[in-house]
C-alpha cells in the first residue's frame, strides 16, 4: 500500500513541479538572504517564504484524489480498509517531504506540508486548501502575533522565528490536522 | 456469489435484497434516481448503508484482504487522475494489491488501449475513459465483476464488444452484476428497482412473464406505462 501511494506521489506532475519550484525558490532566496545578513540563518529566512511552497506540495498529495476522474474511488476500492489506508498515506507524504526538506536541516516544512494534507483532505479542493493554508500562515499568525506576542508558543510557524518557543506548536498543529482529516475520512461516504 | 440482503439507506433505499450468482450475467436494472448506484456503492464500500448487509462470497468487500483479486469494479469516470498516463495509473492499482507488473500489459491488450497507455488519463475520450476504468477492473483477474452503466459514453462498436465480453465473463464462470437503465442486454437473470425498492425479480424469463419483451415488463414494474 505504501508502494502503491508513493507510486502515486512521485507520476504526478503538479506535485513535481511544486516540489521542484519550492527548492529553486528556497535555494534562490537563502543564497541573497546569506549575502544580505550573513549572521541570521540564511534557510531560516528563505523558509518564511517558502513555507507556502510545501504547503502546496501536502495539500497536492491529499486532493489529487478528489480532482476530475475520481481517483478517491479506484483508491478505495483498491484499498477499503481505510484507517490502514490512511496510516499508509500519512506515512508516504511525511517520507516523501523528509526527503525534499532534508537539505534545508529542519523539520519545519514537514510540519507545513502534513498542515496541508490534512487541509486537503477535509476541504477536498486544493484551491480551497491552499487559500486557508497561505491565510492560516500568512495573515492569521503574524497578525496574532502582532496583536498578541503572547500567543507564539502556540502559533504553528513560531518555530521557525524561534525555534525554542515553537516545537510544541510546530507538532501540535500537523497531529490535530491529521487526526480531523482521518476522523472526518473515516467517516464520510466517499 | 454477491449477496444484498435488506439494505436500506435513509429515503433512497428500503430493504433491498438479491443475489447475483456465478456463470450469470445479472442485469440491475430501473430508471434513473432507483438506487441502482447507491446499492453498488453500498456493495463496494464506499458507502455506508443504514441497514442490512452486502457481501461478496460472505465477506464484506472492506474485510477483502486483496480486494482487486476478487471483485472487478467499473464507476461513473475512469478513476484515473488526469494527469496521470493510463499505464502509471495502472501501475500504482497493481502495486497496491501485490499485482505484477505484465498484468498491466494484458489488460490495456484485453481493452484496446495498447496504442493509448502513454496518454495521459485527461486527454481521453469518454469512451476510452471507460475502457481504462474496465481495464483496472480486469487486472486482478477477479471471478467476480460489478459494472455500474457499463454500456455509458461507448459507441455502437463498443456496446457490441461489451455485450459480448460481459457473456464471455460469464461463460468463463464469472459472477456478472451490471446496472443500467438500458434493457436490451444479454442478462439472465433481472433485478428491477424502483424509487428504492426491488419490485420483481428472477430469470429473465420470468421476469418478462407474459408481457411481449422486458422492456414492456419493465414500464409497466416501474409505473413509466402511463408516459
Amino acid at each position: 500500500m505504501i508502494g502503491a501511494e508513493l507510486l502515486k506521489l512521485v507520476t504526478l506532475p503538479s506535485l513535481r513541479w511544486a516540489a521542484g519550484l519550492t527548492w529553486v525558490a528556497t535555494a534562490l532566496i537563502a543564497l541573497a538572504a546569506h549575502h544580505a545578513a550573513p549572521s541570521e540563518d540564511p534557510i531560516r529566512t528563505a523558509l518564511r517564504w517558502t513555507q507556502a511552497g510545501f504547503l502546496v506540495v501536502g495539500v497536492l498529495a491529499a486532493t489529487q484524489e478528489y480532482e476530475p476522474g475520481g481517483q478517491i474511488r479506484a483508491t478505495l476500492l483498491a484499498a477499503p480498509r481505510r484507517p490502514r489506508l490512511m496510516a499508509a498515506k500519512g506515512v508516504t507524504v511525511i517520507a516523501a517531504v523528509a526527503v525534499l526538506a532534508a537539505p534545508t536541516g529542519t523539520l519545519y516544512p514537514l510540519s507545513v506540508a502534513l498542515v496541508g494534507a490534512g487541509l486537503g483532505a477535509i476541504l477536498r479542493s486544493a484551491l480551497a486548501a491552499v487559500a486557508a493554508g497561505l491565510i492560516l500562515y500568512l495573515v492569521v499568525c503574524p497578525l496574532m502575533l502582532g496583536r498578541f506576542a503572547g500567543s507564539a508558543p502556540w502559533l504553528p510557524d513560531t518555530e521557525l522565528l524561534q525555534a525554542e518557543r515553537g516545537a510544541v506548536a510546530a507538532v501540535a498543529w500537523p497531529v490535530a490536522a491529521v487526526v480531523v482529516a482521518a476522523l472526518v475520512f473515516h467517516r464520510r461516504n466517499a | 456469489m454477491i449477496s444484498i440482503d435488506r439494505v436500506s439507506r435513509s429515503r433512497i433505499l428500503h430493504e433491498v435484497s438479491f443475489e447475483a450468482r456465478p456463470g450469470r450475467v445479472t442485469g440491475f436494472l430501473g430508471p434513473n434516481g432507483a438506487g441502482k448506484t447507491s446499492t453498488v456503492r453500498i456493495l463496494l464500500g464506499l458507502d455506508r448503508p443504514s441497514a442490512g448487509t452486502a457481501t461478496i462470497n460472505n465477506r464484506p468487500y472492506a474485510s477483502l484482504p486483496r480486494p482487486l483479486t476478487v471483485v472487478g469494479a467499473l464507476l461513473d469516470g475512469s478513476g484515473a487522475h488526469r494527469a496521470r498516463s493510463a499505464r502509471a495509473h495502472l501501475r500504482w492499482m497493481a502495486a497496491s494489491n501485490g499485482l505484477p507488473r505484465a498484468r498491466i500489459g494484458e489488460v490495456l491488450e484485453i481493452v484496446g488501449l495498447t496504442e493509448a497507455a502513454r496518454k495521459r488519463a485527461g486527454r481521453f475520450s469518454l469512451g476510452m475513459s471507460r475502457r481504462l476504468g474496465l481495464a483496472a477492473a480486469l487486472l486482478g483477474d477477479p471471478p467476480v465483476l460489478v459494472l455500474d452503466e457499463p454500456f455509458n459514453g461507448l459507441d455502437p462498436a463498443g456496446i457490441h464488444w461489451m455485450r459480448e465480453f460481459l457473456s464471455r465473463c460469464a461463460a468463463e464462470g464469472r459472477t456478472v452484476l451490471l446496472s443500467s437503465h438500458l434493457l436490451d442486454l444479454p442478462v439472465d437473470d433481472v433485478v428491477v428497482i424502483n424509487r428504492g425498492r426491488v419490485v420483481a425479480q428472477g430469470t429473465a424469463a420470468e421476469v418478462r412473464g407474459e408481457h411481449e419483451s422486458l422492456e414492456a415488463a419493465f414500464l409497466s414494474l416501474t409505473g413509466a406505462a402511463s408516459w
